[in-house]
């Protein structure tokens, strides 16, 4: 295996779950594993230009996979074979999710503008950092933390948390 | 920045996610390689003594088996090796027919030739000349280590697993390289338009030293 397939296969190892869950969380259970697959593909194709730096290379890669899931957002889509084990256990594993308090909650942040609504996910669901998202959406960290910081405060009365 | 318990809520709000397994994960990985190299190298690695992908003009998936079954299309493949890889695991290959494609007619032609190869021929002896060659393949010759990263230092069972992800490239390879050598007997040539676009399945199911089944990615 030559160094640099191996280091993208101990990246995609490393971070797949997470791109499972954040395309899952994105797209849909149906959609996540075409995504998924499409998003190793493109990340194989590019391997030349994977960052050296382990947490870069996790971010790359949830940049690749933002790209895919705005293409697919736009109405692109496109079957892996590839994906159809991860589907087939799926299907083998669908049970009802179980009843969670989140509802109110996630429905609070999908009434925020669009880009604080991103970056409340991207903290908060992906565990990223505010830097990391700002770097992943695309602005700058000072934009991110006054936009992250407006979407708590709605957040906040919205849901009549409290801040201590 | 301090956390407040508006944190806590928005941490908590994080949907469901549905289960997966390592193993698929894993698996997915090693297909969507396949599937850079089927369609980036199209012709030139043929030359090579062990180069050809998955197939030539189309796109190949390749897929380890969850330890328990065959998938529904592997119970009527078009094709099948039983072989024994370098570690001693009793293993066996199989193969989808071809489908889609720019010309069905033709890629029927070829699930064909195919066919009747794998159903008359020394298929095994044909594919063996070709796996010495695969393992020497420099793009399959380590176990992917790592700056620092020494075989000891691999996590129990790592080790093992990308050792036979390595001999799985490889026998795939050899196969690949087998058929086309069948088919180019037939006239049909890689790079063949008609095949654009057409696709296949792999799988592989191996049994390990005790005759137990090995599960891909598995803590073996």
């Amino acid at each position: 295996m030559r160094r640099a397939d191996a280091r993208i296969t101990a990246a995609l190892r490393e971070s797949s779950p997470d791109l499972l869950g954040y395309l899952q969380r994105r797209a849909g259970r149906d959609d996540a594993p075409d995504l998924l697959g499409e998003t190793m593909v493109v990340a194989w194709r590019r391997v030349g230009d994977l960052p050296v730096d382990p947490e870069s290379a996790r971010m790359w890669l949830f940049g690749i996979a933002r790209t895919v899931l705005f293409n697919h957002g736009r109405g692109e889509r496109r079957r892996w074979a590839l994906a159809d084990r991860l589907r087939q256990e799926s299907r083998n594993d669908l049970v009802a999710s179980p009843a969670d308090d989140g509802s109110e909650v996630r429905d609070a942040i999908a009434r925020l503008d669009a880009d604080l609504a991103e970056l409340v996910r991207l903290v908060h669901w992906e565990r990223m950092t505010l830097v990391q998202a700002a770097e992943l959406v695309g602005i700058p960290a000072s934009t991110a933390r006054t936009r992250y910081s407006r979407a708590k405060e709605e957040l906040r009365t919205v849901l009549g948390v409290r801040t201590v | 920045m301090t956390r407040d318990p508006l944190d806590d809520v928005l941490d908590r709000s994080a949907p469901e996610l549905e289960p997966f397994r390592r193993q698929d994960l894993d698996a997915m990985i090693v297909d969507a390689r396949s599937e850079t190299r089927a369609s980036r190298h199209p012709r030139v690695l043929i030359a090579g003594a062990a180069a050809a992908a998955l197939l030539i003009t189309g796109v190949g998936t390749a897929a380890a088996t969850d330890g328990f079954s065959w998938a529904p299309w592997a119970l009527d493949p078009l094709g099948a090796i039983p072989f024994t890889m370098a570690n001693g695991f009793d293993c066996e290959l199989r193969f989808s027919d071809y489908t889609g494609g720019a010309d069905p007619g033709f890629v029927g032609e070829v699930n064909g030739v195919l066919r009747d190869w794998y159903g008359t021929a020394d298929v095994l002896g044909a594919v063996e000349t070709f796996v010495p060659a695969a393992r020497a393949n420099p793009d399959l010759d380590a176990l992917g280590l790592q700056p620092g990263e020494t075989v000891e230092s691999l996590p129990p069972g790592e080790a093992e697993h990308r050792e036979w992800v390595r001999e799985w490239m490889a026998w795939d390879w050899a196969v690949s390289e087998a058929e086309w050598q069948e088919l180019a007997r037939h006239g049909i040539q890689p790079g063949d338009p008609r095949m654009e676009g057409s696709e296949r399945s792999g799988q592989i199911q191996c049994f390990d030293e005790n005759h137990e089944l090995y599960t891909p990615g598995g803590a073996s």
